[in-house]
């Protein structure tokens, strides 16, 4: 009997001591915040915002969940520890995610790049083809203005790009391609005015 | 083993009243409130900040949702500053209240943020229109001006960059865009004023077209004749009969058609009283139908010689001629080397209708400049 009581006297308080101690999952917190700030050096901030703040926003609701358990006498950090290895997960996703957008703008801004330097060329051409003297084309030349603010657009393009200001760049190329097949065109129609006038 | 049945022997006397005293702990724990932690709060706080981050309050409402984060970041760590306590000393006051003013802050920056990309829409819109007017000024008043290559490049440029502006507001990143649009308008500013100054320059010889013209009216009128009057500024050629006013038809010019001819290859219209000396039509012209002027006349003479004395042209100059008013007109641009360009169906009416002799005055202007440009 006495030593029935002194097994129960020590085991009871044996198991809550256990139960009380769990430890805080400092491991898995840091490895969630290292994943997340990887994502942010991905740039996912502002690749893909959306995301990245659901992202955020799952991190601090996980560590909302910690911090009630730290203040529990039984402590439990089951729960947390799933959520805190969903979390890396997530945000090893985001970052993909975020690198995949980046090379989709990039590939996007260089293709651009190129058909708009084909198109200057193929303006230059046409320019150059325009009868000279009297006859000559200063309607054709008067374009020369708009094709050298082009080469300067897209040199600053090329350049956002190799700082990797993906945005900036992708619009200026997107202006200047726009403005290329424009230019393009109406050189092709005052050509053909010149032919017909001749005629 | 036996050395532990002798602790727990020692310490069996005791063992009795540590378990009724930790039960009773434990019980008192299930029946008595201790003070419990804001969770739910803390769910609607988390909720704000997140929409509030959506809408980008961060960038459009920065100053109030960072006193949001700071207030949520706070009640954190005190959540974590009395989880430190033993569990009935707690006291979540504090934290509760940084958890309702962040919530309220954090909905205050969201409501600003819209407010704010609405008022920034409304402002980039207004800045927008305010440049996209003083290119239409320049595509209006100014584009037949001459201007250096430089020029040209810049204003080339500023459309571009407007246009990306307006790119970069359709899809919300307007960082930056402010500055942007500051120099777009300040080189479209820069163009329009250098036009300006040159067109007012060129202008102040309206005095001398003005008398040019009413002596060429009233003399048509006298002579019941037909008159040619071009236009160069307007880009248009007037026709009169007997003084009165006929017709008009647009005209083309010299690539450098500001002011008066000075040389041979300065690819400028002259300016002055002039006359068809001959009529051209078939092979003896490639431009469909001529007329050839008596350019240089006497004053065109007399101007060059000037020139050439003050040092305004090179001793090797030579005045020019073979200014005509001629076909093959229509291409959009100033681009003769000096003559006077009307497309061909234009040209067949006025050489049906003219003959040699018929005064030809080439003027700056037919109109005050205030009447032709809002200044």
């Amino acid at each position: 009997m006495k030593n029935q009581t002194l097994m129960i006297g020590l085991i009871i308080p044996g198991m809550i001591a256990f139960t009380s101690c769990s430890d805080l999952p400092q491991q898995q917190i840091s490895d969630a915040e290292a994943a997340i700030a990887s994502a942010q050096s991905a740039g996912a901030e502002t690749y893909v915002p959306e995301i990245y703040f659901a992202l955020e926003d799952s991190m601090k609701s996980t560590m909302s969940t910690i911090t009630e358990q730290e203040g529990k006498f039984f402590k439990s950090y089951d729960e947390s520890i799933a959520k805190l290895e969903a979390v890396k997960s997530q945000a090893a996703e985001v970052a993909v995610q975020a690198e995949m957008k980046k090379q989709e703008i990039k590939t996007n801004i260089s293709n651009m790049i190129t058909e708009v330097k084909s198109s200057i060329a193929e303006s230059k051409q046409l320019i150059a083809e325009a009868p000279k003297g009297k006859d000559g084309a200063p309607a054709l030349l008067a374009m020369t203005g708009e094709l050298d603010a082009l080469e300067i657009s897209l040199t600053e393009s090329n350049t956002l790009l190799e700082t990797n200001e993906l945005q900036a760049s992708l619009e200026k190329a997107t202006i200047a391609k726009d403005k290329a097949v424009q230019i393009n065109t109406e050189l092709k129609e005052i050509m053909s005015n010149y032919k017909s006038a001749k005629i | 083993m036996g050395h532990f049945i002798y602790v727990a022997n020692y310490m069996k006397k005791y063992l009795h009243i540590a378990i009724i005293v930790l039960s009773a702990t434990l019980i008192s724990g299930w029946l008595i409130d201790y003070p419990m932690p804001p969770i739910k709060l803390e769910k609607s706080a988390r909720e704000a900040l997140h929409q509030a981050q959506i809408s980008r309050a961060d960038l459009f409402a920065n100053t109030s949702f960072r006193e949001a984060s700071t207030l949520f970041d706070s009640a954190m760590v005190q959540w974590k500053r009395e989880n430190e306590k033993f569990i009935w000393f707690r006291d979540y006051a504090t934290m509760q209240n940084n958890l309702e003013q962040a919530i309220s802050t954090a909905n205050l920056s969201h409501h600003l943020a819209k407010q704010e990309k609405k008022q920034l829409g409304e402002k980039y819109a207004m800045q927008i229109a305010d440049i996209k007017g003083m290119f239409a000024d320049y595509e209006r008043y100014y584009k037949n001006i001459p201007i250096n290559q430089k020029d040209k490049n810049l204003l080339a440029l500023a459309q571009l960059q407007l246009d990306e502006c307006q790119l970069s507001i359709k899809n919300k990143k307007v960082t930056g865009v402010s500055e942007k649009l500051k120099r777009v308008k300040a080189s479209i500013a820069d163009i329009n004023r250098k036009s300006e100054e040159i067109i007012k320059e060129y202008f102040e010889d309206y005095p001398k077209w003005e008398k040019l013209k009413s002596d060429a009216i009233r003399l048509s009128e006298k002579k019941k004749s037909s008159l040619i009057i071009v236009d160069k500024y307007q880009r248009q050629c007037l026709v009169y009969e007997k003084g009165v006013f006929k017709y008009l038809l647009p005209i083309e010019l010299g690539s450098n058609w500001l002011g008066d001819k000075q040389k041979a290859g300065d690819k400028k219209t002259p300016e002055g009283v002039y006359q068809i000396i001959v009529k051209k039509e078939g092979n003896n012209t490639i431009y469909h139908k001529a007329f050839l002027l008596d350019y240089p006349n006497t004053d065109d003479l007399k101007r060059f010689k000037r020139n050439i004395i003050a040092g305004v042209i090179t001793k090797n100059s030579t005045v020019g001629g073979a200014i005509e008013i001629h076909g093959v007109g229509g291409k959009g641009a100033d681009w003769t080397d000096g003559c006077v360009a009307l497309v061909n169906q234009d040209m067949d009416k006025l050489y049906k209708n003219m003959e040699v002799g018929t005064p030809v005055v080439i003027v700056g202007s037919t109109k005050p400049l205030h009447e032709l440009i809002k200044l």
